[in-house]
């Protein structure tokens, strides 16, 4: 009889404690790429049963989950393993708080995806978030901590440079404390993947993180262990794309392991470099003096080779191979656009453009942040029935716009040009201005500069044979363009 | 024998007309041709390089931007680098988009 009560004691005891509610939780919210997913290969010796204490937030259902694969749902869902069960562990037996992860990562985006602005992956993570607090809320779970957990993928090494990334991932950082209100954003550096990439280029994106982590008090790099990640280790799957479940769960060590020090010391973990040499890569790529000129003759570079330029599909996901015209002008189209490397941020600029559109064609953005915001862009607006011309320009605050009627024949090459300097903004059409002066003391700031379908409202359809931005202002006039020429001998 | 020295010397005769026709029409030589835009400033944009041989050469080019341009030169060279300015065209900037057609003889 005494044995009967004690084996049924334990066993309510059990079930009491895998079936409690949450309290005090640590509510995580796990974004980013593939890898922040899952896509392991399936691996019983490594797999972590579920812990009582852990749960991931079901945002159909409205529920909380056990923290066994496959996690997410949606876009958001674990193809197989992920690092989720193994977060969950750690972060309840390090910190003694349960814990509710929140799966929002999508695979195969850039971060540029990510960002508020962009006003898709962001809004999407911070619905999921949203809901998953409401939840606690409604079901008086208390929430002891709330933290953001962002893992990048390859995609963005060969695209995206330091300084651009850095900008990027620094107003993620910012809009995930300020705008969805988690305490800190912890990081794992990018996987390095070889398919994809290369070391160098996954270092750029490395250096970015390395910098914010340095620099912006909310940001914590938590983990440096992928660079020593290979197929032959076990720690990368066989397409050496993706993190094995061996690595996924050594990352959801290396995570927890920096929010319990977090926790405890109020610091971030140690960074593997030294503060000189952080300081040594910050005056290298986050002092801009942007001087970039582009003019395309059937190529892409520029004039200073001090920033790189992209044709990019308006989804970011792939690289389409762009198409030139005979006297070598880049050919956008709704599909196809330019998009820069490096970010531009300055109330003193000058903006040019030369280029000829499809006159069928109405609404065009053709220099824009990339983000589909409405400022910091250039848009012309060609009326198909009157073929009168209307030029509209605007910096962060300040936006102007120019009606030049039908005394523009644009299937021809026009020049487009901006500048400003001590708030006074100036349009010229083929180097002459129109109108007046502007008051304007907006800055004009883009995390990357898109052209045509990469500005990512209006896609413009045309031709762009030159494109130069510089934070000062400069009336030198583009080099001449010749459409054509032909030699012959006279018989 | 007097028939045979005859025949020689018609022959020495011919010969000799057709070595002083070949010397007074000398092999044509062979020129790299480009145009340069020169703006008010003096900076320079040029045509892609075209070959044309000595002789009558007819030009024909197509501009455009050109708001600042004060003049295109012709130039030629043939070797591939020195190139010199054999002819100045003024630049029309009534016509922005203006095709210009022009000819020179290279010697």
């Amino acid at each position: 009889m005494k044995k009967t009560v004690v084996s049924l004691f334990c066993l309510l005891s059990a079930r009491l404690l895998f079936s409690q509610n949450p309290h005090d939780v640590i509510l995580l919210l796990n974004i980013g790429q593939s890898n922040v997913v899952g896509r392991a290969q399936a691996d019983a010796a490594n797999e972590v049963a579920s812990t009582p204490g852990a749960w991931w937030y079901k945002q159909s259902t409205n529920t909380l989950e056990t923290l066994v694969d496959g996690i997410g749902e949606g876009v958001s869902h674990a193809t197989d393993r992920s690092m989720n069960p193994m977060l969950g562990k750690r972060l309840k037996e390090l910190t003694g708080h349960d814990v509710i992860i929140v799966p929002a990562g999508v695979g195969n985006t850039f971060i540029r995806n990510w960002l508020k602005e962009d006003n898709s992956l962001y809004t999407h993570a911070k619905q999921m978030w949203q809901d998953a607090i409401a939840y606690c809320n409604a079901n008086n779970i208390t929430i002891a901590a709330k933290y953001a957990h962002w893992l990048q993928g390859e995609n963005d090494a060969g695209v995206t440079e330091t300084d651009g990334y850095y900008v990027m991932l620094n107003n993620l950082s910012n809009d995930l404390v300020s705008d969805i209100g988690v305490e800190k954003v912890f990081a794992t550096r990018i996987g390095y993947d070889p398919n994809y990439t290369t070391a160098a280029n996954s270092e750029k994106i490395m250096k970015a993180e390395k910098i914010l982590s340095f620099n912006n008090a909310n940001f914590i790099m938590d983990s440096y262990s992928p660079p020593t990640f290979t197929y032959a280790n076990g720690k990368m799957s066989i397409d050496q794309t993706h993190h094995s479940l061996l690595g996924l769960n050594q990352e959801a060590e290396d995570i927890a392991n920096a929010i319990n020090y977090y926790r405890n010391t109020g610091a971030k973990i140690s960074l593997a470099e030294n503060i000189a040499s952080l300081q040594s890569v910050t005056s290298g790529y986050i002092n801009l003096t942007p001087d970039w000129d582009f003019e395309f003759n059937s190529d892409l570079s520029e004039t200073h080779s001090n920033v790189t330029i992209k044709s990019t599909w308006r989804n970011w996901l792939t690289n389409p191979s762009l198409s030139y015209t005979t006297d070598g002008g880049a050919i956008i189209d709704q599909y196809a656009g330019l998009a820069t490397s490096r970010p531009f941020s300055s109330n003193t600029f000058t903006l040019e453009i030369r280029l000829k559109m499809n006159t069928a064609e109405a609404w065009s953005a053709v220099v824009g942040d990339g983000s589909g915001g409405s400022n910091n862009k250039l848009v012309l607006y060609h009326n198909t029935n009157t073929s009168a011309l209307y030029v509209q320009f605007g910096t962060g605050s300040d936006s102007y716009s120019w009606d030049l009627g039908n005394t523009v024949n644009m299937s021809a090459y026009h020049t487009f040009r901006f500048t400003q300097i001590n708030g006074v903004l100036k349009f010229y059409l083929d180097g002459v201005q129109k109108g007046n002066d502007n008051v304007s003391n907006g800055t004009f700031t883009a995390s990357l500069l898109g052209m045509g379908a990469a500005s990512q409202t209006f896609d413009m359809s045309g031709v762009i044979d030159f494109f130069r931005i510089k934070n000062t202002v400069d009336n030198t006039p583009l080099p001449v363009k010749f459409k054509s020429f032909k030699a012959t001998n006279i018989k | 024998m007097k028939k045979l020295a005859s025949i020689l010397a018609v022959t020495a005769l011919f010969s000799c007309s057709k070595k002083d026709l070949a010397d007074a029409k000398p092999a044509a030589t062979t020129y790299q041709i480009r145009i340069a835009a020169v703006d008010s400033d003096g900076t320079r944009s040029y045509t892609p390089i075209s070959r044309v041989k000595s002789g009558k050469v007819a030009l024909e080019f197509e501009t455009v931007d050109v708001s600042n341009l004060k003049e295109y030169n012709v130039e030629v060279s043939a070797n591939g680098s020195n190139f010199k300015s054999v002819k100045i065209i003024t630049a029309d900037l009534k016509s922005p988009d203006k095709v210009y057609r022009d000819t020179l003889e290279l010697q």
